[in-house]
């Protein structure tokens, strides 16, 4: 299993990267977690890697006073390890220690797995959670948008030919939120079944969950009975209202899935 | 072909490679480093794993020009270290191989495990997830994790010794 013949160009500066990416059939490469093995089993194929780690502008660490800039060519590992300030309650650095195995995690990126957009990938599950906006470069300009609308579907993101993301803006939670995660796998590392993040905090009440839909789903209502009612709520009833559109109730899947929402919500509550 | 230059278990080491070829087919067929074992080759076993700039990477996924500048140690560069012989030696003593496919990518995770955290390594419980992303297909583990929870346990015995 080798990748088919290819050419690799290092680039150091944002401007290398872009007109680099000008010719036909180029991909970036960051930490090459996904695109490496990939490559290797040609479900991807390629004519040239551009390799943007050394970029200074992916790995950008910008704290004020109420949002966190991180470059998107940060590593789990730097999360895990706590070198990249946690604003969501300890939310990223435990999502961050449990993506994959440290060895993959001391090379894989947040932005390669936001750009890749996998299904079951944990990145884009958690920055939708807290409401992160992606900043993006293309050859035309730049513009962001929120990671919400940027995440389309399995594999699909709305980036356009050409463009990179260059870091994400993460508003700071409100003090006192209260953060709950469930995640799902069938063996240590692997990828999730499933996995759910609650975040209740005054005004900012939501519940997304991976494993149902294409693409992490919010469980609305779910999340406005959290804000109008608080623990007070039959959280079993609200949970299976909103995954009914998606699955048959009576299937193990669904019960799977509702455990796990539940796990990461009433984890949230009892804090 | 691109010409690469890097530090290779303490020496420079230069070479032509083809930009597609992994670090891991680098080491085994140009620098003759068969302690890097290929199983997978997909990153789904372990058994490559080396150091690269003092962290575990699998030498599967990493292409070898990437590793222009950087510092790439091996089982094989790790003949003196000291966390390693001991492992080495918990590992005859605990049976925690048997056909030695998947050994030298165990080792070179255990060491790292040990280094970044050695008091926890005295758990089997933390090390079974820790090296939950390698793959032994003879030993059943136990005495895999068996090696490394007695390494430990060695390493603070001679650190309490040595203070």
């Amino acid at each position: 299993m080798k990748s088919a013949p290819l050419t690799y160009q290092r680039a150091s500066a944002l401007p290398d990267i872009l007109s680099g990416n000008s010719e036909m059939n180029s991909m970036f490469i960051a930490g090459g977690q996904s695109l490496l093995p990939m490559l290797a089993l040609r479900v991807a194929r390629t004519d040239k890697l551009i390799h943007i780690k050394d970029v200074p502008e992916l790995n950008v660490i910008e704290e004020t006073a109420r949002e966190v800039r991180i470059g998107a060519g940060l590593t789990h590992a730097a999360f895990e390890d706590g070198r990249v300030p946690d604003e969501g309650a300890g939310l990223m650095r435990d999502v961050a220690a449990d993506i994959a195995y440290r060895a993959i995690r001391n090379l894989g990126t947040i932005g390669g797995s936001v750009a890749l957009a996998d299904p079951a990938a944990d990145w884009p599950l958690c920055l939708i959670a807290l409401s992160a906006r992606a900043f993006i470069q293309g050859q035309n300009g730049s513009r962001d948008l929120w990671v919400d609308d940027l995440i389309k579907g399995a594999y699909e993101t709305s980036l356009r030919d050409g463009e990179l993301i260059t870091s994400f803006m993460i508003p700071k939670l409100p003090a006192h939120a209260r953060v709950g995660r469930c995640k799902l796998t069938k063996k240590k590392g692997a990828f999730s079944m499933s996995h759910a993040i609650a975040i209740l905090a005054p005004g900012y009440n939501k519940a997304y969950i991976s494993g149902v839909d294409t693409r992490p789903l919010l469980l609305r209502s779910t999340s406005e009975a959290l804000a109008r009612d608080g623990a007070q709520i039959n959280l079993a009833d609200v949970i299976a209202a909103d995954l009914s559109p998606y699955l048959d109730a009576q299937s193990y899947e669904f019960r799977m899935i509702h455990a796990v929402a539940s796990d990461a919500i009433m984890q949230a509550l009892s804090k | 072909m691109t010409a690469i230059k890097f530090t290779l278990n303490h020496e420079v080491c230069v070479g032509d490679v083809d930009d597609r070829q992994t670090l891991a087919d680098f080491l085994r067929d140009q620098c003759s480093l068969t302690a890097v074992h290929l199983g997978c080759e997909h990153g789904a076993c372990g058994a490559c794993t080396v150091e690269m700039d003092a962290q575990a990477v699998r030498s599967c996924l990493v292409l070898a020009v990437m590793c222009e500048g950087k510092t790439i140690t091996t089982l094989d560069g790790l003949a003196d270290d000291r966390i390693m012989s001991e492992l080495k030696s918990q590992f005859h003593l605990h049976h925690a191989l048997q056909c030695g496919f998947c050994t030298s990518g165990f080792l070179m995770m255990a060491r790292d495990i040990l280094r970044r955290n050695v008091s926890s390594c005295r758990k089997s419980d933390f090390v079974r997830e820790e090296l939950a992303g390698h793959i032994c297909r003879c030993t059943g583990y136990n005495g895999i994790i068996k090696a490394v929870t007695e390494t430990a346990h060695a390493l603070l015995a001679t650190q309490i010794k040595s203070a």
